[in-house]
C-alpha cells in the first residue's frame, strides 16, 4: 500500500509522455509500412504498363523514380518512430528515480499500458491505408 | 556502368529501339526488386510487431538495430531503382536528341549511355 507522498511526482506526466510517444511512434511505423505496401502495389502496376505500353515508358519510369525517392523519405519516418519509441523509455528513466521495487511495479504497469495502446493503435494501419488511398485518388483527379 | 545499362546496350544492338528494349529491362529489374522489397517488408512488419510487445530494453534495442538494417537494405534497392531509371532516361533522351532511337551497328549504344 502506498501513500500519496510515496508516489513519484512525475508519475502522471511520465504516463502521459510515454503514451503520447507510443501513439506517435506506432502511427509513424504503421504509416511507413502502409507506404511500403502502396509502393509495391503501384510499382507492380507501372512495371506491367512499361511492358504493355512502351509509348508511355518515360512517364512510367519517372513515376517509379519519384515514388522510390518518396519511399526513402518514408523509411526515414520509420527510423524516427523507432528512435522516438526507444527514447521515450530512456527519457522516463532519466526523469524518475523510484526505489527498485517501485520501479519494477511501474515497469509492469507501463508494459501493460504499452500493450493496450499498441493493440489499440495497431488497428490504425487500415485507417491510414484508407486515407492514403483517398489522397492518391484526389491527386489523380487533380 | 550498371547491369541494366549493359543489358540495354546489348538489347539495343539487336533490332529493338532503346526505348522499348530498355522499358522491358527496367520493368524486369524493378519487378524483381519489388519482390525483394515485399519480402523485406514482411520481415519489417514482423519485427515492428515484436518490438512493440517486447519488455526487455536490450532486446528492444537489438530489434531496432535489425529493423534499421532492413530499412537500409530497402533503401539500397530503391536507390538502385532510381539509378537504373536515370540511366535509362538518359539513354532514351540522348538517342531521341540525336534522332537515332534505333539499333546502332558500328558503335553500339555504348556511346549514348553514360
Amino acid at each position: 500500500m502506498t501513500t500519496p507522498d510515496d508516489k513519484p511526482q512525475l508519475d502522471n506526466a511520465d504516463d502521459e509522455y510515454l503514451k503520447n510517444n507510443i501513439v506517435l511512434s506506432v502511427i509513424g511505423a504503421n504509416t511507413a509500412i502502409a507506404r511500403l505496401d502502396q509502393y509495391t502495389q503501384e510499382v507492380d502496376k507501372r512495371a506491367t504498363c512499361l511492358v504493355q505500353e512502351p509509348d508511355t515508358a518515360l512517364a512510367q519510369t519517372g513515376e517509379i523514380r519519384a515514388m522510390s525517392a518518396g519511399l526513402i523519405s518514408d523509411m526515414e519516418i520509420l527510423k524516427s518512430s523507432l528512435d522516438r519509441y526507444l527514447n521515450a523509455f530512456e527519457d522516463i528513466q532519466c526523469l524518475t528515480q523510484p526505489p527498485a521495487d517501485r520501479r519494477r511495479r511501474n515497469g509492469d504497469r507501463l508494459t501493460r499500458r504499452r500493450f493496450t495502446h499498441y493493440i489499440q493503435f495497431r488497428e490504425t494501419r487500415s485507417a491510414i491505408n484508407a486515407i492514403l488511398k483517398h489522397s492518391m485518388e484526389d491527386l489523380k483527379n487533380d | 556502368m550498371t547491369d541494366v545499362t549493359k543489358a540495354v546496350e546489348t538489347a539495343a544492338i539487336g533490332d529493338e529501339p532503346i526505348k522499348t528494349a530498355g522499358a522491358k529491362l527496367i520493368a524486369a529489374v524493378v519487378q524483381y526488386r519489388n519482390g525483394r522489397i515485399k519480402t523485406l517488408r514482411d520481415h519489417l512488419d514482423e519485427s515492428v510487431d515484436r518490438l512493440y510487445l517486447e519488455r526487455n530494453m536490450r532486446t528492444r534495442k537489438s530489434l531496432c538495430d535489425d529493423i534499421n538494417y532492413t530499412i537500409d537494405r530497402i533503401d539500397e534497392l530503391l536507390l538502385k531503382n532510381i539509378d537504373d531509371i536515370i540511366s535509362y532516361e538518359q539513354a532514351v533522351i540522348a538517342a531521341t536528341e540525336q534522332k537515332k532511337d534505333t539499333a546502332c551497328g558500328e558503335h553500339g549504344i555504348l556511346y549514348y549511355i553514360h
